[in-house]
């Protein structure tokens, strides 16, 4: 025999898609309302790739002068 | 009365469960340098910023690739460095024992060759990358027992085993040998240290290294 949610069932699924939809919108907002440093606004490539790792601005200056250093080194 | 979870309604047991989920998502949070916006002044970010940016505008977006792999490569080498400092004491190390076999036995056998069999080793123990031999000292470190033990821990340094530490106690002296071979860590953190991108990081930095020497011929 098929298996018919209930009226309560549905009431529930809904709610859970609900909160998980709220918190993402709510989410969406905290990262639009962020500032972002103004010497990365006429970078939008940068930024773009930065926000897609979780790490701090000293980290990604880091990554920058390791490169660097490892063209220099590969120069010699 | 006993509380039990059955007394929320289910729809909002429902909505938390959707809550959760999202918050779960690894996507779901903004990432770190936005939120240090937040709390340091447009000064301070420029400086923070200023290497990375000087070499965006240097090379531009190609760059951008080898940019996150050699992010990620940090992260990992971050990694290590904090595991070499955690096992940088004797007591803190677990064993590797095929290499700490190998050396306690190299161990007992220079004492025998080196000081025609003067040097007493009441115990030696290797970890990972530390050794402690204990060596009979009746009279205490005099100038004959010095130079014995000098010789034999530069016997000892080429086998790769450079002097690290030595403690002097009332009838022996403890003396603490280093090698520098790569630590062997446990089963979690080999993995961590070694994901399945790592070669594809290294791939993509030596390409942008490639391609910049191309550039320049």
């Amino acid at each position: 025999m098929a298996w018919h949610p209930t009226k309560q069932q549905k009431v529930a699924a809904a709610y859970f898609i609900a909160g998980f939809f709220a918190v993402a919108v709510l989410d969406t907002l905290v990262r639009l309302l962020l500032p972002k440093p103004a010497i990365l606004a006429p970078h939008p490539a940068l930024s773009k790739t930065m926000s897609r790792q979780d790490v701090s601005l000293q980290q990604w200056s880091q990554a920058a002068e390791r490169l660097e250093e490892k063209r220099k080194l590969s120069r010699l | 009365m006993r509380w039990s979870i059955e007394q929320i309604p289910l729809r909002f047991r429902a909505a938390a469960a959707g809550i959760c989920l999202y918050l779960l998502w690894p996507v779901g949070h903004a990432p770190e340098w936005q939120w240090q916006s937040l709390w340091q002044s447009e000064a301070e970010t420029a400086t923070a910023l200023a290497p990375l940016l000087s070499f965006y505008t240097k090379y531009g977006e190609q760059a951008l690739p080898a940019l996150q792999a050699q992010l990620e490569l940090n992260k990992l080498r971050d990694m290590e460095l904090a595991l070499i400092a955690d096992n940088a004491e004797f007591s803190a190390q677990s064993r590797d024992d095929s290499w700490a076999e190998a050396t306690e036995f190299m161990i007992a056998h220079v004492a025998q060759t080196v000081g025609a069999n003067e040097l007493r080793i009441y115990d030696s123990e290797c970890r990972n990358n530390l050794c402690r031999i204990e060596l009979a000292a009746p009279k205490g470190l005099n100038p004959e027992f010095r130079a014995l033990v000098l010789k034999y821990a530069a016997t000892l340094k080429a086998g790769d085993l450079e002097f690290h530490d030595l403690k002097e106690s009332k009838d022996r002296i403890m003396l603490e040998l280093k090698s520098d071979k790569r630590l062997q860590y446990g089963f979690f953190a080999e993995r961590a240290l070694k994901p399945a991108e790592r070669e594809q990081w290294l791939a993509e930095v030596k390409a942008w290294l490639g391609t910049q020497q191309n550039n320049k011929k």
